[in-house]
């Protein structure tokens, strides 16, 4: 469990940073434990899950597939009942308001009002039978109350903010007349068209390519610097999360197991696993092998005991390492599940 | 021949492919899109050419041209030597046996209800009529030499993770002894601490065995690690060619720059801007 520690501002900072427990975050996330249905039974599939999501910063999740990222993402959206999950444990503040617990109609209000959510594939997103400016429209007329004219006025206006050319003429387009970039324009036009004060983006430019992905992230960025948004950013993808992200939770077979600003945790990672996937970056082997790491990610239902990365780690010591699951503990001004902390000298990214 | 002097492999020259476009309401076709607009490159043995662009670029139809799983509208495709837009029948199928391919999509390339050991050693049936025991033999061994654990030959794709998949994939690739491999985007559907471990396995393959790869990606930052040569394709056309070195520290042509621009580098960008207040959009509705 993650404690909210006195806020100690490092000396070259001046805000806040998001994610390692501070006081005035907007979201909180505590203790999370989400469980899943795996052949018939309750199965663990996030366990210990903490983070704080502050106005203005972005948090980045970062795993692979079955590391629990989306699920995590999907609980603070409360989605875990209707994506077939039930969350057995923590809790999820929003503004001071538990979330966890909270029925279907007043999770729906919520997300209408508070939270915005952009997901890996605005085609299917969408719905394929109504123009672009109508779904924004409906939107905003559902839970801003606005009356239609100005709905639709409040939909060419986010389309126009989404640097959509022509935002009038586009707004009578239906999805399939737009590019996939365009498409990803408008869903984030709909997730920010009720002032939402955080944004969940799960994998948002996955699909896209990459000089489309540039423009899409940029525009994130300036919005969030419009808005003040909170932003948790999902993606498997380390450098897209090192360019977008403040602060990373990295998660590995239902648990995160290095937390912190982004700086630390690139530069000098405290978890053999954060280490193993910076080495497996094609940009940063530039020329050599690429390092790899044998095996795979455990399914849920099949963690180990211990450790969950124990029996991939290169620097597993039996004994300790496969006794039992290991806590969250301060490393160089960031947090690592490993038993070994301190012991380790990993190596990060190179400083550019 | 390549800049290197070594012998090329595949030749192929103005090679073109338009596919037709949409019929309108009255039953008019629309303009064809040339997904392959006149293309020419080399791939010498043993050496890796990556083929790179954006989606509608035209590099997997390169792949499939190459295979002739679709049908050129023009141009040549030359193969050790043998024109191979001229073969049919038998010799087609004899030449077929030298270019092999692995699709993105482990799942999908293997048949779900044939146990992986028979997926495996299938095209040496289809080939040769190799007997079953031979078959079997033949597979373990692959398998083996994929790092698959020879024990999975009665396993069945479902009870795999991806990147056994793609190790089985690239196993049955191999069964029939291929000089090239087109491999379009081969690790794209795999975890990147798994992409490595397949990546690192092709590249011990190319060097074990000769092989020559052509290699289709969207991903630059990959296409550096793996290849030798690039070629960048926009709309149908290469904008430009060269060795690794060459186009990722020079890139001439201005779409190269964009695109190696564009690629995120995994370094946190350390400028930060401070916290907004009271933004635009926060303003209005609350």
């Amino acid at each position: 469990m993650a404690s909210p520690r006195s806020v100690t501002v490092p000396a070259a900072r001046t805000v806040p940073t998001a994610g390692t427990g501070d006081a005035d975050a907007l979201l909180q996330v505590r203790g999370l434990n989400v469980e899943f249905r795996v052949d018939g039974r309750w199965t663990p599939v996030v366990r210990d899950v903490s983070f704080d999501v502050v106005a203005g910063r972005t948090l980045g999740l970062v795993g692979e597939s079955g590391s629990g990222k989306t699920v995590s993402a999907m609980a603070l959206l409360g989605l875990t009942g209707a994506t077939g999950g039930r969350i057995t444990a923590g809790s999820v503040r929003l503004d001071g308001r538990e979330l966890v617990g909270l029925d279907p109609e007043q999770l729906r209000e919520v997300r209408g009002r508070q939270l915005g959510m952009i997901f890996q594939q605005p085609m299917r997103s969408l719905n394929p039978a109504f123009t672009v400016g109508e779904q924004i429209a409906e939107t905003v007329r559902r839970h801003l109350r606005l009356p239609r004219r100005q709905a639709w006025a409040r939909a060419v206006e986010m389309l126009d903010l989404v640097r959509i050319p022509e935002p009038a003429r586009r707004a009578h387009d239906y999805p399939h007349m737009l590019s996939g970039g365009m498409c990803q324009r408008v869903m984030i036009a709909m997730a920010v068209a009720c002032e939402p004060r955080i944004v969940v983006a799960d994998e948002p430019t996955t699909a896209l390519d990459v000089t489309v992905q540039k423009h899409v992230l940029q525009l994130l960025r300036d919005l969030q610097e419009q808005t003040g948004i909170g932003l948790v950013f999902v993606s498997h993808d380390l450098a897209v999360i090192a360019e977008m992200c403040d602060s990373v939770a990295v998660m590995y077979a239902g648990e995160i197991v290095e937390h912190g600003d982004v700086e630390p945790v690139f530069f000098t990672p405290t978890h053999p696993y954060t280490a193993a996937l910076l080495a497996s970056i094609p940009r940063a082997a530039h020329g050599q092998e690429l390092r790899a790491t044998p095996g795979s990610v455990p399914a849920p239902g099949a963690w180990p005991a211990g450790c969950h990365f124990e029996p991939r780690c290169a620097h597993a010591v039996p004994g300790r390492c496969d006794a039992a699951t290991p806590e969250l503990v301060e490393a160089a001004g960031h947090r690592a599940r490993c038993v070994r902390v301190g012991e380790l000298q990993l190596a990060g990214v190179a400083r550019a | 021949m390549t800049e290197a002097g070594r012998p090329a492999l595949l030749q192929v020259a103005d090679l073109r492919k338009t596919f037709p476009g949409r019929r309108t309401l009255l039953g008019r076709r629309e303009p064809g899109v040339a997904a392959v607009a006149g293309i020419s490159f080399d791939v010498a043995a043993g050496e890796c050419l990556a083929v790179v662009g954006e989606s509608g670029a035209g590099k997997s139809t390169v792949g499939r041209l190459v295979l002739r799983l679709i049908e050129p509208d023009a141009g040549r495709i030359v193969l050790d030597g043998t024109d191979v837009r001229a073969l049919r029948g038998e010799a087609l199928r004899a030449i077929r046996k030298d270019v092999q391919m692995i699709f993105q999509d482990p799942f999908g390339s293997l048949d779900p209800r044939v146990a992986i050991g028979e997926s495996v050693a299938e095209p040496l049936l289809v080939h040769f009529g190799t007997p079953a025991a031979e078959r079997a033999r033949t597979a373990r061994e692959l398998l083996d030499r994929v790092g698959v654990p020879a024990g999975y030959v009665d396993r069945f794709p479902a009870e795999l993770s991806g990147g056994q998949l793609q190790r089985v994939a690239i196993a049955r690739a191999l069964s029939l002894r291929p000089k090239l491999i087109v491999c379009d985007e081969p690790v794209a559907a795999l975890d990147v601490s798994v992409q490595a471990q397949v990546l690192n396995l092709m590249g011990e393959l190319r060097r074990e065995l000769g092989l020559s790869y052509l290699f289709i990606s969207h991903d630059l930052s990959l296409v550096e690690v793996v290849a030798d040569r690039v070629l960048v394709m926009r709309r149908g056309e290469v904008v430009e060619e060269g060795t690794i070195s060459a186009v990722y520290r020079s890139p001439q042509h201005l779409y190269t720059q964009e695109l190696l621009a564009a690629i995120p580098a995994p370094v946190p960008r350390r400028v930060r801007t401070p916290l907004a207040v009271g933004g635009r959009l926060n303003s209005a509705g609350r």
